[in-house]
């Protein structure tokens, strides 16, 4: 299935083989491009290869060709202020500076940026025959306000008339602008529309419901489909949005995701949206990134739901966490594994794991996903389970399967964060990857070398008794050589009466004992032997 | 360098924002070096060369005019343009006036983000209502409603231009039943009471609590947490409690599983809670306390759900 295909299919209600992902890629791609924003929005060349980076990087089923809401505007004569790392801002209103709305022209295919937007989307068309291209337009209600200034909310109250007319005016711009881009190429007419976040659904049904229902009915018949985003807290409006009869309609993170599911599955429309842009995308690590991804498609759904980030993605979003992103779309067997981890999340607790390793015996630890229904799970168990008798009971396996809540916690307490993961004596040994029998004994020998020579070295343990003089000392030497003779250990007994050593130790009293570790054991008191017994313990 | 209190400053188009901001310029000046952020969704920025001409006062201004910080999609423009503002002026408070339109969450979010969390820390939220337009505005924004209900001091502007603030008091007390409401005209609010600096709470005042602490003062910081999820009601006393004991001050609102919205406001050992008439169907909590941070304040939410 291409990704266009999906996209379809998603739009229809259809079952899919997996959820669509639409990065909504605008000024990112100057980014890609090692460029200004501004350098890459005036330029179909940058675009072009700027979308055609993207596709490469994110493997996308469908991407706009361009996020920029001010090209209307700009067309229509409002001022913009340019930006290195943003999309430009509309800073000056038309409308309120003179100029008549019987005096603005319906932009062409000749206006303002239009021209290298059309070229930008029919090279991409050619060049991405199986991936939806999205040519995003101005909403009637955002592109009234860029023309009017804010004005436009108390004229909304005290001279309502004038307003149905700026829409009526910018409803038109909006359908020149669908048949621009549908005849260039676009699969996909998105009419964004931010601003109406701002108004009160019964606003919204006054002043936007008629024009964006007749755009999205002339998209239809120009055999398009039509989406309807929205960003911020537009929730009260959802119900109103879908009334207009969009194909589609996408949010941002303000919303939430199983709310706009209820009412837009209603209204048998698909939906879209909504990974965090800032706090997420732009800020968090790849795995925040696919945790947040996945909770977006758990509340999606199979049927109707378009992963999306909420909104133009900003200029540095980082690209590993859109290829994490990329990654986690396309391996359900890591959505589980996300699954499985987050179900730890309100768990706080994690067992002190710092003496682990130190039995006796080798101890491999597989923490799996369950080794019954996971292939790799299987086989890493396996490839440990085959070679352990190798070792004629030096070494013990156990395995972990995280659907169990105590392996999850067994699982952060040794910081594993991939899964299958082998860990051998409490340190993480392979990732991911099954390892060739050949290395799983030998990792598994250098272990057991190591804890040897730990042993060997232990033989040359020793204990330091310090004084003012030997006369003070000697009690204290009889005592630990007595609990040495019952224990049977290896370990050597010094003593000193040099001041600067007693110093070095911080000790003011005397006779005092330190082990091996420069662990300071006893001050100014003779340690009983039963004591010094506990002590030997450690040694 | 000790971290900078911020001060937001919303209210819808036409209150008097940048009135209010006059006053506070005259109550700051003299105390150390202030730090103007103004972002109106306005052509060349009216209010900003405004405020220059009128005030005496000495600031340092960043003017943010792309478009509004509504978007969430504009606010890491955002966050870059503030840190190198206080890198370059290193003010000593930050007064920062959100466009009319702006979601005051999404800005509050921003002072969490890693890269300003060190430098500054969310120090209160002042709405300024317009009486004039209260009504036509509360019922045909809702991003007004929103402002008024995370406000930690409101006030009822241009009160002299109406017959009756009593209505108005009422509506504002009915979504943000603990904020400190004052009635003015021009502004005319007590700064000294607005601009009160984060205190500590009693118990670390104690005689030796703060003697393992390596600065005087403590680290504050500000968080916020958000979700669309409803706490269950039944733990709500004891994710308040869990909440204030890891906080210094919280205010917002918790969406409850059982479809009502609390009011919560808690300063210290004192929190006050009741239920409030929204829609939002979201839990959203501005906090400040000593090294308190979202991450933390989303695991409890998440623990005191389970079960």
């Amino acid at each position: 299935m291409t990704g266009k295909e999906r996209i379809i299919k998603t739009i229809r209600l259809e079952e899919t083989d997996r959820i669509p992902w639409v990065p909504f890629v605008g000024c990112h791609g100057a980014k890609l491009l090692n460029i200004s924003a501004e350098e890459y929005l005036k330029s179909s060349h940058h675009i072009v290869n700027g979308i055609s980076k993207a596709i490469e990087l994110y493997q996308p089923d469908g991407i706009p060709v361009m996020f920029d809401l001010q090209i209307e505007a700009e067309a229509l004569g409002c001022k913009l202020a340019w930006s290195d790392n943003n999309p430009p801002a509309v800073v000056s209103h038309v409308l309120s500076e003179g100029v008549k709305l019987s005096d603005l022209k319906i932009p062409d295919k000749n206006s303002g940026r239009i021209p290298l937007i059309i070229e930008a989307t029919g090279l991409l068309r050619k060049k991405f025959p199986d991936t939806a291209l999205y040519g995003l337009i101005t909403g009637p209600f955002t592109l009234a306000l860029h023309l009017l200034g804010t004005d436009i909310f108390t004229k909304m109250m005290e001279v309502p008339d004038e307003i149905f007319t700026l829409l009526e005016f910018t409803k038109e711009v909006n359908k020149a602008m669908a048949d621009l881009y549908i005849d260039a190429g676009c699969d996909v007419i998105a009419v964004v529309d931010p601003m109406t976040s701002q108004i009160d659904p019964g606003s919204f049904e006054m002043f936007v419901t008629p024009p964006a229902t007749e755009i999205f009915e002339y998209i239809r018949k120009k055999g398009a489909m039509g989406s309807f985003f929205v960003c911020g807290h537009a929730q009260q409006n959802i119900e109103a949005m879908c009334e207009c009869k969009p194909d589609n309609i996408s949010i941002d993170e303000n919303i939430p995701l199983d709310f706009v599911k209820d009412i837009a599955i209603r209204h048998k429309i698909s939906f879209g949206g909504n990974i965090k842009l800032t706090v997420i995308l732009l800020m968090g690590t790849p795995e925040d990134a696919q945790r947040d991804a996945l909770e977006c498609m758990d509340l999606g759904g199979n049927i109707g739901f378009m992963l999306a980030p909420g909104c133009d993605l900003p200029m540095d979003t980082p690209v590993e966490n859109l290829q994490a992103i990329t990654k986690l779309i396309n391996d359900s067997y890591l959505q589980e594994v996300i699954r499985a981890k987050e179900k730890s999340e309100s768990d706080l607790a994690l067992l002190n794991m710092k003496d682990y390793g130190n039995a006796n015996k080798v101890i491999v630890d597989i923490i799996t996903l369950d080794s019954e229904s996971c292939a790799p799970c299987q086989y890493m168990v396996e490839a440990v389970k085959t070679i352990a008798p190798q070792f004629e009971g030096i070494v013990e396996w156990r395995e972990h399967a995280i659907k169990k809540m105590e392996a999850v916690t067994f699982m952060n307490s040794l910081m594993v964060k991939n899964i299958p993961t082998i860990c051998i004596d409490g340190k993480i040994a392979f990732v991911s990857q099954i390892p060739p029998k050949h290395e799983l004994i030998a990792a598994i020998q250098k272990r057991i070398n190591e804890k040897l020579k730990l042993l060997i070295k232990s033989r040359n343990a020793e204990i330091l008794i310090i004084g003012k003089t030997d006369e003070e000392c000697k009690h204290v030497k009889i005592n630990i050589k007595q609990a040495i003779q019952e224990t049977g250990k290896n370990i050597n007994v010094n003593v000193t009466t040099d001041e600067n050593i007693r110093l070095s130790f911080g000790i003011s009293n005397t006779p005092a004992v330190v082990l091996t570790e420069h662990k300071v054991k006893s001050q100014g008191e003779v340690p009983k032997v039963e004591i010094v017994r506990e002590w030997l313990k450690e040694l | 360098m000790s971290k900078i209190p911020v001060y937001l400053i919303t209210g819808f188009l036409g209150s008097g924002k940048t009135t209010f901001l006059e006053h506070a310029l005259d109550f700051f000046n003299g105390k150390g070096k202030i730090g103007i952020v103004q972002n109106e969704f306005a052509p060349a920025n009216i209010d900003g060369k405004e405020l220059k001409r009128t005030v005496n006062a000495d600031f340092n201004l960043l003017e943010i005019n792309n478009g509004s910080v509504f978007c969430v999609c504009l606010l890491s423009g955002f966050i870059k343009s503030l840190i190198s503002f206080i890198e370059q002026y290193h003010p000593d408070v930050i007064l920062l006036e959100c466009s009319g339109l702006s979601d005051v969450l999404s800005v509050a979010q921003v002072f969490d983000a890693p890269t300003l969390q060190n430098l500054v820390y969310l120090s209160g939220t002042i709405c300024i209502i317009d009486a004039v337009n209260f009504e036509k505005t509360i019922t045909l924004m809702p991003r007004v409603k929103h402002q008024i209900m995370l406000a930690d001091y409101l006030l009822i502007n241009k009160a002299d231009m109406v017959e009756d603030t009593g209505k108005i008091l009422q509506a504002a007390k009915k979504i943000n039943p603990f904020g400190k409401i004052y009635t003015t005209v021009y502004c005319n609010a007590p700064p000294d009471e607005i601009f009160q600096p984060v205190k500590q709470p009693s118990w670390e005042k104690l005689p030796g609590f703060m003697a393992s602490a390596n600065s005087v003062r403590p680290e504050i910081q500000s968080a916020v947490f958000r979700s669309v999820k409803p706490l269950k009601s039944i733990h709500l006393e004891q994710f308040i409690c869990a909440v204030i004991s890891k906080t210094y001050r919280v205010k917002g609102i918790i969406w409850l599983d059982n479809n009502k919205h609390i009011s919560l406001q808690s300063v210290f050992e004192e929190s006050k809670y009741a239920e409030v008439v929204t829609d939002d169907r979201q839990t959203e909590l501005i906090a400040v306390g000593k090294e308190v941070d979202a991450g933390s304040l989303k695991r409890l939410y998440h623990f005191y759900n389970q079960s």
